[in-house]
């Protein structure tokens, strides 16, 4: 899959897997990975480039006696995942035409 | 590797970076690393599943600007002295050659890299025109009867369409090679800027 689609996928991704609620990195990982593959590393910075763009906000809470940074999804969050759905009735429209003529063609 | 080691050899990979950076990214990968180890794992394959530090370093710095890295490395950790500035402004007409040089011959590189990749696109399309025409000509040449004309113009136009395609595939691969490696002369010039050096640990 191309590099850039597969980034605007993962981050609406990340999104999806705390807009039930708070969660920390481990747990994002867990959840997301029963459907996409994706590590630590991948998801850093995806985090940080959510955060910068104000989809989600970041805190941090007490647990078993150290620090865990817990990731909230905003409002800005919730409509990227709205306008995601739009984007992708879109894709889809353009993937059923490609799909109708080159059957076509067959 | 213990979960120390790693964030040591982290810390060391990314030691340029501005001390909040430095600090963001150890806390999370320390976190990654107890939240693995609290899920049952041992430490050492808690370590490794977070991945090798190379590529941790790669993907921390994927995402910040190199005009970011340079500025936090050339930024002066202390207040300058009264001599300090004296002699950056004595040796500005040699330390401002020597910056300049360094741009210059930067811009050169990139300048030949896609300087490569418009001359393969330019002979592309020009081969394509070539051989567009001769089939025109060919064309002509058979309704106004010169035959053996028809023919060479028409040998002209195959050769040009087979070295169009030959070109195109050309052209792609050596945009993604040049891409690639425009990539990786970024991504070496990050690791060296972010990497050790520059402050103390």
């Amino acid at each position: 899959m191309d590099i850039q689609l597969k980034r605007g996928f993962l981050d609406v991704c990340v999104l999806a897997a705390i807009k039930k609620g708070p969660s920390y990195g481990y747990q994002i990982i867990k959840d997301m990975s029963e459907y996409v593959d994706i590590s630590e590393s991948t998801l850093y910075p995806i985090l940080r480039r959510l955060e910068s763009a104000q989809f989600l906000t970041v805190s941090s809470a007490e647990h078993n006696g150290r620090l865990r940074k817990y990731y909230t999804i905003t409002k800005t969050g919730i409509d990227r995942i709205n306008t995601f759905f739009e984007d992708w009735r879109e894709l889809v429209s353009m993937y059923e035409y490609v799909k109708k003529e080159a059957d076509t063609n067959d | 590797m213990t979960k120390a080691e790693f964030l040591a050899e982290l810390r060391r990979g990314i030691i340029g970076l501005p001390d909040e950076d430095i600090n963001r990214s150890l806390e999370y990968y320390s976190e990654m690393i107890d939240d693995r180890i609290e899920d049952g794992t041992s430490e050492e394959e808690a370590v490794a599943a977070v991945g090798a530090v190379g590529d941790n370093v790669a993907h921390i710095l994927a995402d910040i600007p190199l005009s970011h890295i340079v500025k936090e490395k050339i930024k002066p950790k202390r207040a300058l002295r009264a001599w300090e500035i004296a002699l950056i402004i004595v040796c500005f007409p040699v330390w401002f050659t020597v910056m300049i040089a360094i741009i210059s011959s930067a811009l050169a590189v990139l300048a030949v890299l896609w300087g490569a990749v418009v001359l393969i696109y330019a002979l592309t399309i020009s081969f394509c025109a070539l051989s567009l025409a001769c089939i025109a000509q060919t064309f002509i040449n058979v309704f106004t009867g010169y035959y053996i004309g028809a023919a060479l113009f028409f040998g002209i136009g195959l050769g040009s369409a087979g070295l169009t395609i030959i070109l195109s595939i050309l052209s792609v691969h050596i945009t993604r090679a040049v891409v690639g490696l425009f990539k990786n002369i970024l991504l070496g010039c990050k690791k060296r800027f972010a990497g050790n050096g520059g402050k103390n640990d």
